[in-house]
């Protein structure tokens, strides 16, 4: 049981929130043009790191928004929450990289 | 004219039981806003549509007697209005031009008293009641068993209201009423 912040309402329940996968993936602007090959890596293909991870939140029984948030995969530290036209808070350590 | 008694879906049940007391609300008008709230042109819409103004803090929630003003989330307000809900509709998509709709039969809303009713709330509700944490005038959209809930604070002694969906009214208030045996 943990604890997330919510950009627009605060500290809340974690049963109150749903995790959408990985963050600040593009919609392809092309799509007419793209292969299968290409299609398959938009749809299927994602990084699943171990360790530091930028993926999308819903406040399902909240507010109803959506934000992302910065998370470790091992630990489940929430290093920051953001909304989505935020930049992007730095990875813990890596001297600034987003 | 008399208004008709329109239904709602637990039909006016109650609680009454040592510490506690639940009542459904008669039937309620709702009306869902969305706009940017922090423009003048939402704040003229308000002022003459309810008498009201578009300063709210997150989770908070302010009355003028006629109608009740709910913040939602940056973009959306919820009001409970003794006016028509379609005319207050029709007149806000034409002044402000985004998205307003009725939505009173959307949920109903139980009124909560008693000196057990924090105790209840947490029962299903894993958001912190406490009297410091949450305040007159606060209100929160959050769980209560499987149910959304929208929860709001009316009174010191205390007045919750819980506004929940249609579908799950009967699910909310039997979760009360067996709750309410042993808290
Ligand atoms: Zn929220």
């Amino acid at each position: 049981m943990f604890i997330i912040n919510c950009p627009y309402c605060g500290d809340r329940d974690q049963t109150e929130f749903s995790c959408h996968g990985e963050a600040h993936i593009p919609r392809p602007t092309e799509t007419a043009k793209m292969t299968d090959d290409e299609w398959g890596e938009y749809v299927f293909f994602r990084t699943n790191p171990k360790g530091y991870h930028r993926e999308r939140w819903l406040h399902d029984h909240g507010c109803r928004r959506w934000f992302n948030a910065l998370r470790h995969t091992v630990t489940d530290e929430f290093v920051a929450t953001y909304k989505i036209e935020d930049p992007r808070p730095p990875i813990p350590g890596e001297g600034g990289r987003s | 004219m008399d208004n008709p008694v329109i239904a709602t879906p637990l039909n006016a049940a109650k609680i009454d039981t040592d510490g506690l007391t639940v009542a459904e609300l008669g039937h309620t008008s709702k009306v869902n806003l969305r706009g940017d709230f922090s423009s003048s042109t939402v704040n003229n819409a308000l002022t003459t549509l309810l008498g009201m103004e578009s300063t709210l803090a997150p989770n908070a929630f302010v009355s003028n007697g006629a109608s009740t003003l709910f913040w939602l989330g940056p973009n959306e307000r919820l009001i409970y209005t003794d006016s028509d809900p379609e005319t207050i509709a029709s007149q806000w998509r034409d002044q402000v031009g985004t998205g307003a709709v009725d939505v009173s039969d959307y949920s109903t809303v139980l009124r909560l008293s008693g000196p057990k009713v924090r105790d209840v709330i947490v029962s299903g509700a894993p958001f912190d009641v406490h009297p410091d944490e949450f305040k007159v005038g606060q209100c929160a959209q959050t769980r209560f068993g499987n149910a959304s809930i929208l929860l709001s604070n009316h009174a010191e002694t205390p007045v919750f209201q819980m506004q929940v969906r249609w579908s799950f009214a009967e699910y909310a208030f039997e979760y009360i009423k067996r709750v309410a045996n042993y808290v």
